[in-house]
């Protein structure tokens, strides 16, 4: 189905799913490393990157009607949701204000954390399923030996 | 006489589709709002067997017994992995089958090994 030879049944779904964990993992690589990033007075935080998906459908021709076939995931958009600074006081700081407050972005690492095992996880479920792919289609050669 | 040949080689057609259907439920184990599909092997194989190649046979179901999350997705990650695991193997019982099947025709052909 789609690209490729068809030779491993569903390894292009699969392939959408690593795609959208690879993206996911990309912002949270972003998020975590500007935990520590203060903001500029006057100026707005960094935000959150949040990845949203959305389910993929592809549309084929069958017995004369067009059929509605699952193919896979795909990434509808990259949010950036600002999130309320930390203040820290800091004087002296070049991006301090006149009471010595320093603003931090409000990301939170330890969300961060969970979201980068939650896409870890979800990757390696979806190489799970190519290699239960890359079986049948072995299985399928061997017919006839 | 059902046509053992035939049987099986529609045994892994639908088997082949549900991969593709469980993939599917995987790659979609973090989308908001996604319901689990499923391919019920015995009707999907009835309908199969009785359907002429090719014809609208293999379409995939939602499944509505799964429980959702809080983001309105039905997949567990584990269960899919399950389900991929045990349909595997059936596909490849079927390969199996059908290599036997082929084998013991060329022995009635040759009369030997």
């Amino acid at each position: 189905m789609g690209e490729g030879l068809g030779l491993i049944p569903a390894v292009s779904i699969s392939t959408t799913g690593l795609d959208a964990q690879t993206r996911r993992m990309e912002a949270t690589a972003q998020n975590i490393a500007n935990a520590n990033t203060t903001v500029r007075p006057g100026e707005v935080a960094v935000g959150r990157q949040e990845v949203i998906l959305a389910a993929k459908f592809a549309s084929v021709m069958r017995n004369q009607t067009i059929e509605k076939v699952p193919a896979g995931v795909e990434i509808r958009n990259v949010v950036e949701t600002p999130r309320d600074p930390k203040k820290v006081f800091r004087p002296g700081h070049p991006d301090a204000d006149a009471e010595g407050f320093v603003r931090m972005s409000g990301i939170d690492p330890l969300e961060e954390m969970v979201e980068m095992m939650n896409a870890t996880r979800a990757y390696e479920a979806n190489l799970s399923a190519i290699r239960a792919g890359r079986t049948m289609a072995q299985k399928a050669l061997e017919i006839g030996k | 006489m059902v046509d053992t040949i035939q049987l099986l080689q529609r045994m892994l057609d639908v088997s082949a589709a549900r991969h593709e259907t469980l993939a599917a439920n995987l790659a979609n184990a973090n989308t908001p709002d996604y319901k689990r599909r499923d391919l019920p092997f015995r009707e999907t194989l009835a309908h199969a067997m009785n359907a002429q190649p090719g014809e609208a046979a293999l379409q995939a179901t939602v499944d509505k017994s799964a429980p959702t999350d809080s983001k309105g997705n039905s997949v567990s990650t584990s269960k899919e992995l399950t389900h991929i695991l045990e349909n595997t193997l059936l596909y490849e019982t079927c390969a199996q089958a059908l290599s036997r099947k082929y084998a013991g025709m060329r022995k009635a052909i040759k009369g030997s090994n």
